[in-house]
């Protein structure tokens, strides 16, 4: 806090903003080496499953808004010789 | 062709029915007794299936076969689903009324008059069973709440539990056995809807495509993967972490 204080009153603009990045990734390297950083492991699946299954999942949502349409086409007897 | 099919989707039907059912005697849980159910009733309906192409029409197959085969077996497997995910409380209530709809169905199925004829009227051939040939009214028009309900729940519920795992990246034999569920739960009404508008041998392809991507999905789902499942951290390269 000191080191801000002294670096805003004595530098430029221009410096000071350098001085305040560089304390602020100086913070960030402490924390880095912190065992209780905030840092969230991310799980993965392998690379393959990773692209196929949002891709399945959308598939089978597209193919249960298609059957609901058929379901309600039907229903309204809009194809003459298939309704219910 | 219309027997056949119909045949070897029974079979595996009653083959996984019979798994389901076995690890329900060891594990218990309502879903996987609701699911093996479900699995029999999908049997039936493929067995008067095979018995129709066979031996051709008899009243008391027909009336089985929509009874268990059109009208209970998707209601039956969400029924199942409806255990594993929702609260037991609801699920009772639920099932109550899918108890005393079922009754009423197989009530009214029984009563109902037919008349094999008009399967082969409309856009129908007559070479696959059709709810058709059911002259009573009001019979026909139960079918589409009890599949709504099965297909909502069944795939819903399947797809629901993928997209969970899949958030968290965990348990990836599950992510894909739930996706396979999901499909295999589908094909069958969309057979249903191809069957509706004409296309010959939809109905029973898809009923057997259905089954065995359930089997497998179900198989797939309780089998884990040896699959690495990675642990990347944000600011650190990525470590393969073996999680199964």
């Amino acid at each position: 806090m000191f080191r801000v204080l002294f670096l805003c009153g004595c530098l430029p603009t221009r410096r000071y903003s350098l001085a305040q990045e560089a304390l602020i990734h100086r913070r960030s390297d402490l924390s880095m080496s912190d065992p209780k950083r905030d840092v969230t492991p991310k799980r993965r699946y392998p690379p393959v499953y990773e692209r196929a299954i949002p891709l399945a999942l959308g598939v089978v949502v597209v193919l249960i808004v298609v059957l609901l349409l058929v379901v309600v086409v039907v229903l309204l007897g809009l194809f003459p010789g298939v309704g219910w | 062709m219309n027997t056949w099919l119909p045949l070897i989707s029974s079979i595996v039907s009653f083959v996984f029915a019979a798994l389901i059912l076995r690890r329900y005697v060891v594990r218990r849980g309502l879903h996987l007794l609701l699911w093996g159910i479900g699995m029999v009733f999908y049997g039936i309906g493929g067995l008067c299936e095979a018995l129709f192409g066979l031996f051709g029409w008899n009243a008391f197959v027909f009336r089985l076969w929509y009874l268990f085969g059109a009208i209970l077996v998707a209601a039956w497997l969400g029924q199942g689903t409806v255990y594993l995910l929702a609260k037991r409380r609801w699920a009772n209530v639920l099932m109550a009324l899918l108890a005393a709809a079922s009754l009423y169905a197989a009530f009214r199925v029984f009563a109902a008059e037919l008349d094999p004829g008009l399967m082969t009227s409309s856009v129908h051939t007559g070479s696959e069973l059709s709810g058709h040939a059911i002259v009573t009214s009001g019979v026909r028009s139960l079918t589409p709440f009890f599949n709504i309900y099965g297909t909502v729940t069944l795939v819903g519920g399947a797809l629901y539990s993928a997209w969970i795992f899949w958030r968290k990246r965990v348990l990836l034999h599950r992510t894909i056995g739930n996706i396979l569920i999901a499909v295999g739960a589908i094909l069958p009404a969309f057979g249903g809807a191809f069957s509706r508008f004409g296309i010959g041998g939809a109905l029973y392809i898809s009923e057997l495509l259905g089954a065995i991507l359930l089997f497998i999905g179900f198989l797939r789902a309780i089998t884990p993967m040896g699959e690495p499942i990675q642990v990347v951290e944000d600011r650190a390269g990525p470590k393969p972490m073996e999680v199964a």
